[in-house]
Parts: C-alpha cells; sequence; structure tokens
C-alpha cells in the first residue's frame, strides 16, 4: 500500500517538516503560556503581510528569500512594537498585540491596494498558508539516501530552515532556562538581582517571531497559531513542574505532528480513498484533540479529577461537620 | 514624557549630596505616573542596622518608593546610593522581597525552586540551577520552617507560607539590606511570627531591613524606626517621635487621624 520511494520523496520530508514546525513553535509555546503572550502566533501572522508586500516593492521578486526575510524583518519589528506600546500605555500584553497586529494588517492591505502590487500575483498564499504536501525530496529511493551527504543536500528548503530553527530554539531553552524561567515568573525581583527580565522577554519574543515566519511558509499560519497554544497548553494541564512541562510539550508536539500526518496521508487509504486529507490542517486537528483529552482527563487539573475531588471534598466536608471534628 | 518634563521645569529640585555611609540615602526622590506625582521630594537615610517600617495611607507611593529605588520603575529627579554607592544589582547586596500579589502563584515551580533564585546571581549567566545550589535553598526554606514543603508547588501554600518562601528566597541572597514590600499583608499568626523572628535576626546580624507595613498597630512592637509617607514625606526617625496624632493627620487626614492614633496609643 505505502511503497518506500513514495514514503522517502513523498512522505518524510513533509512529515519531518509539520513535525519540526510543531516542535518549534511547542517549545517556544511554553514560556508565552506562562507569560501570557500565547496569541503571539496569531500576532505575528497578520504582521506578516506588510512584510512581504514592502519586501516585494523593494525588490521587486516574488520569490523565497525576499519573501521570507520581508516576512521575518516585519515580525521582529513587530515584537518591538508590541513591548513599545504595552509600557508606553501600560497595557496587558494582549492588548498590545492586538493594537499592532490590526493596526499592521491594515498598513499591509493599504500597501498591497495602493502600490499596484496586487497585480503581481504576490505569494501572500505560500507565505502564509505554506503547503506540507508540496514538500518533496526529489530522487530519494531508498534509504541510503538517508546517509549520502550528495542526495541529502538536495533535502527540500523549508524542512532544512526549519531544522535550522528548531535546534536553535532547543539550545536557546536549554541555555537560558533559568533566566527565562525567573524573566517570566517575577520580572521584578530578575531586574533587582540584575537579570535583564525584560530584554529576557525580546528575546524569547524574537526567537518565537522567527521560529513562526520559518513554520508559516512550511506548514501555514494556522498550524503555527496552533502549535504555540496547544502543546504547551496541553503539557501545562498534566504537570505542576516547569521541566517536565517542558518535555511533555514536545511529546505532545511530535506526537501531534506524526499522527496528524499519518491520519492525513494514510487514513483515507483505508476507507479506500485515494484523496488525502490536508496534513496541516490534520496535525492542528490532532494537537487540539490531545488539548481536549488533556483538559478532561488530567489526573489533577483535569474538569472529571476536579469534579470528582469537588464531590468528595462536599462528602467529607459533611462527615466532618457531622462527626464535629476538624477536617 | 511632555508632562514630566514639566513638572520638573516647574519645580527645579536641587541636587543634594546623599549620605555617604548609610545602607541606603535618598535625596529628593520624585516619581510620577503620567503626569500625577507618586512620591514629591522624598528625603530618606536608613540606619546601618535597624528594623524600618515605611506607613502611609493607600497611594501614598509606599511600594513605589521601593521600587523607585531599585531602579524598577522610572525617577522623575533625585540621588539613591546604597552604602554610599550607586546600586549595583549584581553584586546582590540589596534583596527585594515584592507583594506576593506581584507573581503568579500558578506558575509550574516549586517552593525550593523559587528559592534558589536568590542564587541566581551567583550562579551566573548560562548556567544551570544545580543540585548543591538547591540544597542551599533547603536550608533557607528550613530557616522559615518550611523544610517539609520544600518540594511542593507554590500554589499549594498558604498565603503565609508563600510569603515565607519569599523571605527565604531573599535570605538565600544574603545581602547586607532588605527592601519588603507588604511582608505581613494577609499572612496567618504564626506566618506572621516566623517572620517577626527573622526580621529581628536580621537586625542582630547587622542587617538593615525596609519594610513596606500597613498596620499601624504593631509598628512600635516591631519596629526601631519608620518613615511616614503621603506623597511627600511627612516624618521619619524613631517610632515615638514619628506616629504623633500631628504627623498621622497630616498623612492620613484630619478625619480618620484620630482613630489611627487611638489605635497606635499616641
Amino acid at each position: 500500500m505505502i511503497e518506500l520511494a513514495d514514503f522517502l520523496e513523498l512522505d518524510l520530508p513533509a512529515l519531518a517538516t509539520g513535525t519540526l514546525a510543531a516542535l518549534a513553535c511547542g517549545l517556544l509555546g511554553n514560556f508565552l503560556l506562562l507569560q501570557r503572550r500565547s496569541l503571539l502566533g496569531d500576532a505575528v501572522s497578520h504582521v506578516v503581510l506588510p512584510g512581504i508586500v514592502l519586501a516585494f516593492l523593494v525588490t521587486g521578486s516574488t520569490s523565497t528569500w525576499p519573501m521570507m526575510l520581508g516576512a521575518g524583518a516585519a515580525a521582529v519589528a513587530s515584537v518591538f512594537l508590541i513591548d513599545l506600546v504595552q509600557r508606553a500605555a501600560r497595557i496587558e500584553a494582549g492588548a498590545a498585540m492586538g493594537v499592532v497586529l490590526t493596526s499592521l494588517f491594515a498598513l499591509g492591505v493599504v500597501l498591497l491596494e495602493q502600490s499596484g502590487a496586487r497585480a503581481v500575483h504576490l505569494d501572500v498564499e505560500h507565505a502564509l498558508m505554506g503547503s506540507l504536501e508540496g514538500i518533496v525530496w526529489l530522487g530519494a529511493r531508498d534509504f541510503s539516501a538517508l546517509v549520502d551527504p550528495d542526495r541529502l543536500a538536495t533535502l527540500p528548503e523549508p524542512l532544512l530552515r526549519l531544522a535550522v530553527v528548531t535546534t536553535m530554539v532547543a539550545l536557546l531553552l536549554l541555555v537560558l532556562r533559568k533566566e527565562l524561567t525567573i524573566a517570566s515568573f517575577d520580572p521584578g525581583y530578575a531586574t533587582s538581582l540584575g537579570i535583564p527580565a525584560r530584554a529576557i522577554g525580546l528575546v524569547l519574543l524574537v526567537a518565537s517571531a522567527v521560529a513562526a515566519v520559518a513554520a508559516f511558509a512550511a506548514v501555514g499560519a494556522i498550524l503555527t497559531i496552533a502549535m504555540f497554544v496547544c502543546p504547551a497548553a496541553t503539557a501545562r494541564m498534566l504537570t505542576d513542574r516547569l521541566g517536565r512541562q517542558i518535555a511533555l510539550s514536545a511529546l505532545a508536539a511530535l506526537l501531534a505532528g506524526t499522527l496528524g500526518y499519518a491520519l492525513a496521508a494514510w487514513a483515507p487509504l483505508l476507507f479506500g480513498s485515494e484523496r488525502g486529507l490536508g496534513a496541516a490542517g490534520m496535525i492542528a486537528v490532532v494537537a487540539g484533540c490531545l488539548q481536549g483529552l488533556s483538559i478532561l482527563l488530567a489526573p489533577r487539573y483535569g474538569a472529571l479529577a476536579r469534579a470528582r475531588a469537588r464531590s468528595r471534598g462536599r462528602r467529607s466536608g459533611e462527615g466532618a461537620t457531622a462527626r464535629g471534628g476538624v477536617p | 514624557m511632555v508632562l514630566s518634563s514639566r513638572i520638573r521645569d516647574s519645580f527645579p529640585l536641587p541636587p543634594r549630596p546623599a549620605d555617604p555611609v548609610s545602607p541606603l540615602a535618598v535625596a529628593g526622590l520624585t516619581v510620577a505616573y503620567h503626569d500625577r506625582p507618586v512620591l514629591w521630594d522624598v528625603d530618606f537615610v536608613a540606619p546601618p542596622a535597624g528594623l524600618v517600617a515605611v506607613l502611609g495611607p493607600n497611594g501614598a507611593g509606599k511600594s513605589t518608593f521601593l521600587k523607585a529605588v531599585l531602579g524598577l520603575i522610572p525617577k522623575l529627579a533625585g540621588e539613591v546610593r546604597f552604602f554610599g554607592r550607586p546600586l549595583d544589582r549584581k553584586s546582590g547586596l540589596v534583596a527585594y522581597v515584592p507583594q506576593r500579589t506581584a507573581v503568579d502563584w500558578d506558575f509550574p515551580i516549586t517552593a525550593v525552586e523559587v528559592v534558589a533564585m536568590g542564587l541566581y546571581h551567583r550562579i551566573g549567566w548560562l548556567r544551570p540551577v544545580r543540585r548543591r545550589h538547591l540544597e542551599a535553598a533547603r536550608v533557607q526554606l528550613d530557616r522559615v520552617g518550611l523544610a517539609d514543603l520544600a518540594d511542593r508547588q507554590i500554589g499549594q501554600l498558604s498565603g503565609g507560607q508563600q510569603q515565607r518562601v519569599f523571605l527565604a528566597r531573599a535570605l538565600a541572597q544574603d545581602a547586607r539590606l532588605y527592601l519588603l514590600d507588604e511582608p505581613l499583608a494577609g499572612i496567618d499568626a504564626a506566618s506572621e511570627q516566623v517572620v517577626v523572628e527573622l526580621l529581628r535576626e536580621l537586625r542582630a546580624t547587622g542587617r538593615t531591613v525596609i519594610v513596606v507595613h500597613h498596620d499601624l498597630e504593631s509598628v512600635p512592637g516591631i519596629f526601631d524606626e519608620a518613615m511616614l509617607l503621603n506623597v511627600r514625606r511627612i516624618a521619619a526617625g524613631p517610632v515615638g517621635t514619628v506616629l504623633t496624632p500631628a504627623n498621622l493627620a497630616r498623612a492620613y487626614g484630619v478625619t480618620f487621624a484620630p482613630k489611627v492614633a487611638a489605635v497606635v496609643g499616641g
């Protein structure tokens, strides 16, 4: 049913790209969640539009690198703008993101309409929606390709980009874990110790913006936004230790990436259909399902566990009162 | 920014030399949120060892005073010296204990991990927290009577226990000067006793502790000195000379002052 050459040429690169995107965004999502900035992915997805239009207007090219650089520059600029708005207006992060993402998106639309860029086929679609199925590794016919440097050099670009970004994200969290923790938990105390909480927060946001842009082009905005939120939120329900939360979020991202892709690519075959489902969408669905399950079934914080604890508490509370004892 | 400079221009504040040896010497400290002054021309000199209460009604600028001297919020004017020098944060000589409500207690972290933060400046950048740091943090948790709760997630502790965790973190820092924001607010009697005992211990070992405090009644029993604030400095010095009916009337207003004075026996 599944041939090796098909798997290596078509499935493996797409599967790896989707999973790496999930991993990069999912790992960063842990600290974004703790800083109540989970919606950064959403903000960045809107901010990318003016960046792409400007990059086209400046270079006159619609090829990948100018688009990526424009999107990346806009995303990083928006991070500083969000920080500026947040401090100048003394409002919470979510509100600052809302203000920045709507105004910059509007700017992008105006630029698109007024500059004549609309006449050209501008690849906004590709930068935002991505195309996981379009990521193929031509010429990989058997497993020897996995150890052949010449063949590995022809790995699809989005996959290589995400491999680099995911590695850098993992290194960042490894090296800055203690600083990110204190800056997220108690920025005032961190600053009083000479640990610049604000700068560390900006490093996290810039890394997230870069990861988001790399992920958009490969897997699309919807999956990217979902991955900033779902794996971390899933893990958060399951533990109250940060180390375990990060490990569990990585596991959730890996599971969503592989299971989501497998369901999209091969489940329809089981039902005799030749048409695959959208892989990026399916990965996001699996991530959402995992989160739903954890909200329901988590051992301590899940809805069921809480309901049980409540009813048990009520019963034992009544018992204590009846006996006149101290609970 | 425009409004800030307007305040500055309309009231030029001449620079005054701050006391050279005090753990904390403040001269002419002025802070404003937008165009509303929160602290106005406040002078303060802390004793070399002792417990000092910072008192005043809500909105008097007590917490702002701590944040401004630490440089956590910008000041419009004024000079702040720690041990005669500008603040070197990385030295860890000054320990800050924020208000308990300043952080998210649902954060996925244990009591001992929070206390270990008091060692971060010594661990240094990019290095991980190791077992020996956690062991050192446990010793401090034992000092506040929470050794057996070290591995609890902090949200599972009572308010008083959370406050003791914060204090243990400041103790781990082994500072010379402690700045505490409302450490006795809304905590149980047992925790209050532990906190007050530790404050006295710090004083006995030559530390200066400055405490933002709201309960006037308990001031004479705990503190040596006090500063009464209401945007401006109303009074400062030994507790007995600060908590006079006249000073309280100026800080809390004439209608409220008699009740306050009755409470503190002034």
